[in-house]
């Protein structure tokens, strides 16, 4: 057994020194490395010409870029690079010992157009940053705004349910809320397509259910957690809350709102919003004049010079009855359904710590795998199903736990993870291994016909005519060298599997030019592994929902 | 001219392409290289004057390696959660093809994900050692801390590692049988 672990372990030493000539080998992009170092190499060169400088301020050159820069200016410096900060940082030196100098603005703003990735308008809006300090213009007519915002709280007061889209779905595309006479949910539906998948979440009769599509998974939890993101998400999409927090924002300075009302009947009162911490973007609230409601909401950020439109929210009802049937889920027959109200998953935390808890879930769980109990592994693992645990986990014997180590916490998920040795072997595991070959030939019955009886004389542990066929027929491209065909037995042995049967050969192509054909073709293995330890480190957190049980929630 | 200038000129000329070679070979991402090693440039620059320093190589390197590590961790916090099932399957000839570019260039990404989940101190001295391209007891002197110790934390980290990348291996197998 020593020796088997010896060599998985030289064979992993040698992957990390891949790796890192891997890592190595990646030529680092030169006209970017030159950028960044001559940029840098003249920091000191223009920021002393610059505080060197003691010539009068253009003071209404400032105005004019103050006005260029536009609102929310001084809020830009959240998202200056290291340049700009750089600048920032000299100026309030600057500023502390006496040279009062706006003349530096110009040349800071001189020295920031030098690099890279700001425009001509975020320098204006960095010297609006410095101009602020002496200028105060207002843009905006508060009293009329304030006025405006509270009409819509109001309005939004008597809002029952609303159904609101948006595009691009980057969270939710489509969400139907049906609300409590105090406002909270009722009832939720949220649609979404993501880089994640397509997903559908629903809060509906004291749970909370999410269909993962792609997955074809639905997960039951508590209602309390799904509440828990309705209720963020209703700081978004709400209209009720969504006006409470601008009207909040505008009064506690964090958000600047012009208002700008109808000029001719039937269109709507439009509220431009753009904030201090988010300089580059602007939000246009779209509200209609009778009811007092929102819309339409349109997100924009800030490209270049220019904004674009980046968000598109359209309320499409507001207080019609939601129909139950779009509460209710429409799941296919082969659906995996996670019932964590009815099958509780992990363990009671009890008066365990943390660390406690995390060893002990991980420890039940390779236990329950030795014992082939995969009822409570699937448990410990999320709650899956016994027969969803068997198919992940079951093509291995776990033998036996070797050791655990102390939990380290994991922020990516929240998790801790368990460091967990085990001894394991695989006996007998069949699995289908699909492969296409290269034949030397465009005639694409000859190539399949070489393909297959190569395999069949390696099925047959035939290496002398498995390598004559290999080498007459220009096999190539299947992941054995000659060298290997040519002791195949010996090979595969070392490898711990065997061919066993032709499962399927695809259809043969050839691609154009090539000379070659390309024959797909699935074979079953047959894989038998001796005894050999390796690390697992689960990932385990309190169950969504019901936090004082604890599961594994990955990292095997 | 001003020696101080001069000398700031000089430090990022020399030593200034090896730092950014450091973090892109952390990173292998063109925006977040160069966003780390302004940062790390920057970084220096601050420092320059504020107090003596040896070897300013070293230095930038350092900077850029601790700059890198940072975002590759940033990166992965905001890399969704693995959602792939579990799996425990051995290895299959496959895993033993050919090396391809893209193969390689996914053992080298693996490897930056690796990195990132280690402690800080083995997670430096590692990417100095082989990606700064230094010697021990010049890492040691860099971090503050006894050339042993950074021997020890370089044990670690290739131990860390390879567990981290054999895991990973599996997973790569799986994906494409």
């Amino acid at each position: 057994m020593n020796d088997n672990h010896e060599s998985l372990h030289d064979e992993s030493d040698e992957t990390l020194d891949r790796a890192i000539r891997a890592a190595k080998a990646q030529s680092s992009p030169a006209d970017v490395k030159n950028r960044v170092i001559e940029t840098a190499a003249a920091w000191q060169r223009q920021l002393q010409i610059a505080v060197g400088d003691q010539r009068p301020a253009a003071h209404d050159a400032l105005v004019e870029e103050a006005k260029e820069g536009g609102s929310g200016a001084e809020a830009l410096a959240g998202s200056f690079g290291p340049v700009e900060r750089l600048a920032i940082e000299e100026h309030e030196r600057q500023s502390r010992v006496g040279v009062s100098n706006n003349h530096f603005l110009e040349k800071v703003k001189s020295m920031i157009l030098t690099h890279k990735r700001l425009s001509a308008a975020a320098a204006a809006a960095l010297a609006a940053l410095a101009a602020s300090l002496v200028l105060y213009v207002s843009l905006f007519s508060s009293t009329a705004t304030a006025y405006a915002l509270e009409q819509s709280v109001r309005a939004s007061d008597r809002v029952t349910s609303y159904h609101v889209k948006i595009t691009p779905a980057a969270e939710i595309g489509e969400m139907w809320v049906q609300l409590n006479p105090d406002g909270t949910p009722l009832r939720a539906r949220m649609n979404s397509q993501t880089k994640f998948g397509a997903k559908v979440e629903i809060l509906s009769e004291g749970k909370a259910e999410v269909w993962d599509k792609d997955r074809k998974q639905h997960i039951v939890i508590p209602q309390k957690d799904g509440l828990k993101y309705v209720m963020k998400m209703r700081s978004i999409f709400d209209p009720k809350f969504a006006f409470e927090q601008l009207q909040a924002d505008e009064k506690a300075g964090k958000a600047q709102v012009e208002l700008k009302e109808p000029a001719k009947k039937g269109e709507p009162i439009t509220l431009t919003v753009t904030f201090k911490d988010k300089p580059n973007r602007r939000m246009v609230y779209e509200i209609n004049p009778k009811t007092k409601l929102a819309e339409r909401v349109i997100g924009y950020e800030r490209q270049g010079e220019q904004w674009k439109q980046t968000e598109f929210r359209e309320y499409l009802d507001y207080n019609k009855e939601i129909d139950l049937k779009v509460f209710q889920l429409d799941l296919p027959k082969d659906a995996e359904t996670i019932d964590q109200i009815k099958r509780k998953p992990g363990l009671v935390k009890g008066d365990l710590t943390n660390e406690e808890i995390a060893t002990k879930v991980a420890r039940e769980f390779f236990e329950a795998l030795i014992a082939e109990d995969y009822d409570k592994a699937g448990l410990m693992y999320s709650g899956l199903t016994a027969e969803r645990a068997k198919e992940l986990f079951g093509k291995t014997k776990i033998l036996r736990i070797v050791e655990t180590k102390k939990p380290t916490p994991r922020a990516a998920n929240h998790s801790l993870e368990v460091p967990v040795k085990v001894e394991w072997e695989v006996k007998g595991l069949k699995k289908v291994h699909s492969d296409s070959p290269t034949v030397r030939t465009t005639d694409a019955e000859r190539a399949t016909k070489a393909v297959r009886e190569f395999y069949e004389a390696a099925i047959a542990q035939d290496d002398v005519r498995a390598f004559r066929i290999f080498e007459e027929a220009g096999i190539a491209e299947i992941g054995l060298k000659a060298e290997d065909v040519k002791n195949l037995k010996e090979v595969l042995a070392q490898r711990y599997v065997k061919f066993v049967r032709i499962v399927e050969i695809g259809k043969p192509e050839s691609p154009p030019e090539s000379g070659t054909t390309e024959v797909p073709v699935k074979i079953e293995l047959e894989v038998n592994m001796p005894k050999q330890v390796r690390e697992f480190s689960p990932n385990v957190r309190p169950c969504a929902g019901q936090p004082d049980r604890w599961e594994i929630c990955g990292g095997i | 001219m001003n020696p101080g200038l001069a000398d700031w000129e000089s430090i990022v000329r020399t030593h200034g392409p090896m730092a950014f070679d450091t973090a892109w070979r952390l990173l292998g991402h063109v925006a977040d290289t160069e966003d780390a090693v302004q940062e790390a440039l920057l970084d220096a620059f601050r420092l320059q004057g504020r107090q003596p320093v040896g070897n300013w190589g070293a230095l930038l390197r350092h900077l850029a390696t601790r700059r890198a590590i940072d975002r590759l961790r940033k990166r992965r916090t905001d890399d969704p959660l693995p959602l792939d099932p579990p799996t425990f399957e051995p290895a299959s000839p496959e895993s033993q093809q050919p090396d391809s570019v893209a193969v390689e260039r996914e053992l080298a990404n693996r490897l930056r994900w690796a990195v990132a989940e280690l402690p800080d101190r083995e997670a430096s001295v590692f990417s100095l050692h082989y990606f700064g391209e230094m010697a021990n007891g010049e890492i040691a002197e860099t971090l503050g801390i006894s050339a042993d110790a950074a021997g020890v934390a370089l044990h670690k980290a290739r131990k860390r590692l390879t567990e981290l990348l054999g895991l990973r291996e599996v997973g790569r197998r799986r994906s494409r049988s």
